[in-house]
């Protein structure tokens, strides 16, 4: 089978969020376009990601205050970018090696979506079904 | 092609953790077993799962707390639970995954938790079937 690039299953997305933002300001973010995922930007490098459950996770506890934690203590460090043309199969050997959720695919600085687990189960239907079919 | 049944992927008897036991008890567990899923057992009964990424998450904010309440597994558990049998068709049970945003499905015979397929598993999966030549 042809291994396809990560662009074809990727999820567009391109908002972004700075590192010193509130959790506040991520969850408007997110609700406002229906994304589980941001990418944080510090001077054009992808320096982590923050996700919806995290932002769950802090704030569930009681004595956490959205308005003063910053998307840096939320977010998660261990971030990679690919190029939009990376096989599924090398970007899949990059997350289960380094134990990541999701990547983010980036063309010249610029954010173009995010390959999350979510995204990886879809893509596994799509070659299972393939593969029943044949 | 028949596709293959969900056993064939899934980790075997994964290590379990009580919804009582603190954070620390699940985190040596999950080294123990070096797996980063634990089914969460009330009484013997399944009622959740808790990731490493959860207890870190929790750990490292306790940390900066000034009276941190004890913290349980309970505390840090998805309560969203996603169980199939043994010999559900893995394209099934992906697709399922996939539609619901699961992190993970529980698998069971009869009333017993035999393994879990979690999204490493499937990654694990994808890898592999990327990589077979083509018949």
């Amino acid at each position: 089978m042809l291994v396809p690039p990560v662009s074809e299953f990727m999820s567009l997305q391109t908002h972004t969020i700075g590192r010193e933002q509130n959790l506040t300001t991520a969850h408007r973010l997110m609700r406002a376009h229906q994304i589980r995922h941001l990418p944080v930007l510090d001077g054009g490098q992808v320096v982590g990601i923050v996700s919806q459950r995290d932002l769950h996770l802090m704030e569930s506890l009681d004595d956490a205050d959205p308005d003063a934690i910053t998307v840096e203590e939320a977010m998660t460090q261990d971030v990679c970018a690919v190029a939009p043309d990376a096989p599924l199969d090398e970007v899949a050997e990059i997350m289960l090696e380094r134990k990541l959720g999701s990547v983010v695919v980036m063309r010249q600085g610029h954010l173009l979506g995010i390959f999350t687990t979510v995204d990886a189960l879809h893509c596994l239907s799509r070659v299972l079904q393939r593969a029943a079919a044949t | 092609m028949l596709t293959p049944p969900i056993s064939r992927y899934m980790t075997i008897a994964p290590a379990t953790i009580a919804a009582d036991a603190s954070l620390g008890e699940a985190v040596t567990t999950m080294r123990a077993a070096r797996v980063r899923h634990l089914p969460v057992l009330d009484a013997g009964r399944l009622v959740g799962i808790v990731s490493d990424r959860d207890l870190e998450l929790l750990t490292s904010l306790r940390a900066e707390a000034v009276s941190p309440p004890p913290l349980t597994v309970r505390d840090a558990m998805t309560t969203q639970i996603y169980t199939v049998r043994e010999d559900a068709p893995m394209v099934d049970v992906v697709a399922r995954m996939a539609e619901g945003r699961l992190g993970s499905a529980i698998v069971t015979r009869g009333d017993r938790i035999v393994g879990i397929f979690t999204t490493v598993d499937a990654l694990l999966a994808l890898r592999e079937q990327l990589d077979r030549p083509t018949a």
